[in-house]
Parts: C-alpha cells; structure tokens; sequence
C-alpha cells in the first residue's frame, strides 16, 4: 500500500454498521485520483466483510457537480456487481436542487435523506428491522 | 435594458481541483452578497463548480471571473470562465444532455445552463473557450 493510499484510509474510515452492512462517510473534495481510491478500499472491505449494504454517507461534501456524482455512480456499479447494494445519504434539499437541475440520475443507488433513514433502510435490507423494545 | 457591473468580484486562476473548490466557494459568497436564497446559491456555486472543472479536465488551466451584477434595481451574477485549451468542436452537442468527450456524464454544460438564466458560449479550435453565464435574482 502506497503511502497515499494509506492516507486516503485515514480519511475514509470505512465503519461496520453491522454484520453485512458498512458505512462509508466521505467528507471533503473529491477529485478522480480520490474517488478511485475510495471505491477501491470500498470493494476491498465489500469483499473482506461479504457486505451486502454500503452506505455512502455525502454530507461532508462541499458540491455535489457532475463529476461528484459520476464517481459515486461509478462505485455502486461496482459494488453492485459484487452483490452489495449502495444506499446514500447526507443529500441536503440545497444538494438534491442542484443535482435535479443538472440532470443527474442516480439509477439503482437508494437515496435516504439522513443517516438514521438510511440505516433502518439498510437493516432491512438485510431482514432486520428497528423498534422499540417494550418495558 | 443598462447592466452595470457593481465593484465586488473575484478572479480565480483555475490550476488543480482545489482552485475548482475555491471557484465554487467564491461563488456561494458573491451569489448570498448579491441577494440570491441559499438554494439559489448552492445552484450558482454548482454551475461554477461544473465550469471550473471543465477547465481543468478539457485546457488545464485557465480562469473564472465572478462578479455581481445590476439592472433596473435587479442584482444578479455573472460567472466568465476562460481558458485557452483546444476549443469545443461542437457547441451544439456540447450543450445536449449525454454528450461527453471525456468519459464524464455529460451533463456539466447543459446542467450548468439550467442552473443558471444565461449561458454563451465563445469557443474557436486550437484558440480557447470563454463560456458567460449569468442569473438574476428573483424580483
């Protein structure tokens, strides 16, 4: 591993939510060399975990443009190919304005609009479900 | 219809992805000073942000001059982005949806458009583009 590549680890801590499921915050500018990296600690983890969910968590993300959308596209082809499907979450209503003005369509990928929605749509994903345990 | 160019703005020499960052910051900062709501800036830092990149991918380097503007106690925002790269060979494709030389989505021209009112775009072969979009704040 590059010395890079151990940085980009660093800043893309990649958490397990669950047995099958992992979130990936991702938090500042991406750029090509960068999303690159992200999808491949991504698939990496996809493969080592067997994960069937990836959240990709957005809201640390100045502008979602064209490019930004690409690249995240570009991931949950990928993971989706290996058998885990890509929930995403943190799109701000400013974000999600913009984004339906440029045209992007985000296909397959499952769109949450916060992180709490995001995992309960990931649990059941996987068969589970929250709730309230009652006392 | 006089359009007067108020004295706030910012040039910004565009040489790697964090002068597109700071492109689209700039923006956001102009577009609140000129009026615009928090949508409508997020919608004019994202044009911004999509121009910016262009530069960098299509001539490396080149330039975004963002300024407020006014008419008929109307404010609104003007971006100009400059480079001299190779030129857009086909402004019409360039400016439909899915249309990408570079492997993109083909959406940043078009969409930058629709996020702005106004968009020109002055482009020779072998010379450079210069691409003007402007939006106004809603009366």
């Amino acid at each position: 591993m590059t010395k890079e590549m151990k940085e980009i680890k660093a800043s893309t801590p990649i958490a397990v939510v669950w047995e099958g499921i992992l979130l990936l915050p991702i938090i500042g500018i991406i750029d090509s060399k960068r999303a690159q990296e992200i999808m491949e600690l991504a698939l990496e983890e996809i493969a080592r975990r067997e994960a069937r969910v990836l959240i990709l968590d957005i809201m640390g993300v100045p502008t979602v443009d064209t490019a930004v959308a690409n690249h995240l596209i570009k991931i949950t082809k990928a993971a989706k190919l290996m058998g885990c499907e890509c929930i995403i979450s943190g799109i701000a209503p400013m974000v999600a304005q913009s984004m339906v003005n440029l045209g992007i369509d985000l296909g397959n990928i499952i769109p949450c609009s916060s992180l709490r929605e995001a995992i309960a749509c990931a649990f059941e994903t996987i068969g589970f479900e929250i709730r309230k345990i009652s006392k | 219809m006089p359009v007067r160019v108020k004295s706030k703005q910012e040039r910004i020499k565009i040489r790697n992805n964090f002068d597109v960052a700071e492109a689209t910051l700039a923006a956001q900062r102009l577009a609140e000073l000129a009026g615009f709501s928090r949508s409508q800036q997020f919608m004019v830092s994202t044009a911004v942000s999509e121009l910016a990149r262009n530069i960098f991918i299509y001539a490396k380097e080149g330039e975004v001059t963002i300024r407020i503007l006014e008419r008929d106690n109307q404010r609104g925002i003007e971006v100009v982005a400059e480079d001299r790269g190779p030129g857009i060979a086909d402004v019409d494709a360039a400016l439909k949806d899915g249309f990408s030389t570079s492997g993109g989505l083909g959406l940043g021209l078009p969409g930058a458009r629709r996020l702005m009112d106004e968009l020109e775009i002055d482009t020779k072969l072998g010379v450079g583009t210069k691409v003007t979009a402007r939006k106004w704040v809603e009366a």
